[in-house]
């Protein structure tokens, strides 16, 4: 067996040394091109700050919201339903708001229950 | 072959968008990637595309590539992927995969590096392709059996086999055509059984040039 090298230059690429070294450049630089980098710890929590403030934003609107419909609705009119805001487990809050609102004079049962409201509710 | 742990030290960089290190990696691994290309498409010019075009699928998926140590074989086989797509892709459009021949000077010296390179390329064709990326990355690329077992997923033994496989094919393909001129490539193709090879022409010319013994 001949172990010597078959001479196989005729085929090399980069016999054309500036051609070739051209042609690095150009992959290099398409390559640099396409790349995009992974951002670091602190540049990934800056980019989810902003979507999770948006979305922190939305929902508290749609608490408000929905606090303020339940402090528009009318009062449930003799069919011994407890209003909302009175039901065990509503918010001295909302009372408050309602009071507020209505410019209505809150009983001392209602005042009791606000300031020791959990007492009342349990 | 470059160093593992300096080509973990480029990938690190690269992954940071540093243009040196994606340079200093293209400029490590395009020509054992044309390598691999030219075993699998057979023609310099698409092997050239077809290498580029992996190094640049390896740098956009270059987070896959956990193990820094076994980046040569990931990017060989996105090489092999690659040439795959290109041979079918080139079947479907029918094209003859012969180089085109006016390039080729008629005369002169740039004359004879062409019909040394379509001779070299015919006997190629006669071997399997496992072979021929042995023998490429081996002989033109100067990588160890060690390195291309590792890049090509082999053992040192099936790569040393290979290699010498190839190169007594090649002797013998190339030897057993003394005095054949450089027109008569088809019938050496014929003669192996390569009639969709054009460019087989091993000559004594290319015994006495292209295998002449380089240590």
């Amino acid at each position: 067996m001949r172990d010597d090298k078959i001479d196989f230059s005729a085929l090399d690429p980069s016999r054309d040394a500036e051609g070739w070294e051209e042609r690095v450049q150009e992959v290099a630089r398409m390559a640099l091109a396409r790349h995009r980098p992974r951002a670091a710890l602190p540049e990934q929590l800056v980019a989810w700050l902003r979507p999770a403030m948006v979305l922190a934003a939305a929902l508290a609107l749609l608490v408000w919201g929905a606090a303020l419909g339940g402090l528009g609705r009318s009062e449930p009119a003799q069919t011994g339903q407890v209003p909302r805001s009175e039901a065990p487990g509503a918010e001295p809050a909302l009372l408050v708001a309602r009071w507020a609102a209505e410019d209505a004079r809150p009983t001392p049962m209602e005042l009791l229950r606000v300031l020791g409201g959990q007492d009342e509710r349990n | 072959m470059p160093e593992q742990a300096h080509i973990g030290a480029l990938i690190d960089r690269v992954r940071s968008g540093e243009p040196e290190a994606f340079t200093a990696l293209v400029r490590s691994y395009l020509r054992p990637a044309y390598s691999v290309a030219l075993a699998i498409v057979g023609r310099p010019a698409d092997a050239q595309d077809v290498a580029q075009e992996a190094l640049l699928k390896a740098f956009q998926r270059i987070g896959d590539c956990r193990e820094p140590s076994s980046f040569g074989g990931w990017l060989m086989q996105i090489v092999r992927n690659e040439g795959r797509n290109w041979l079918r892709s080139r079947r479907l459009r029918d094209v003859s995969s012969e180089e085109p021949k006016g390039e080729l000077p008629s005369q002169g010296p740039a004359a004879d590096q062409g019909v040394l390179r379509r001779e070299l390329l015919g006997a190629l064709q006669t071997l399997t392709e496992a072979q021929r990326e042995v023998v490429l990355l081996h002989d033109l690329e100067g990588w160890t059996h060690q390195e291309i077992a590792q890049a090509l997923g082999l053992s040192e033994t099936m790569s040393r086999q290979h290699l010498f496989q190839a190169r007594r094919k090649l002797r013998a393909l190339l030897g057993a055509h003394t005095g054949l001129g450089a027109g008569a490539g088809a019938v050496a193709g014929e003669r192996e059984g390569q009639t969709s090879s054009p460019e087989a022409a091993p000559s004594s010319e290319l015994v006495s040039r292209g295998l002449g013994g380089t240590p």
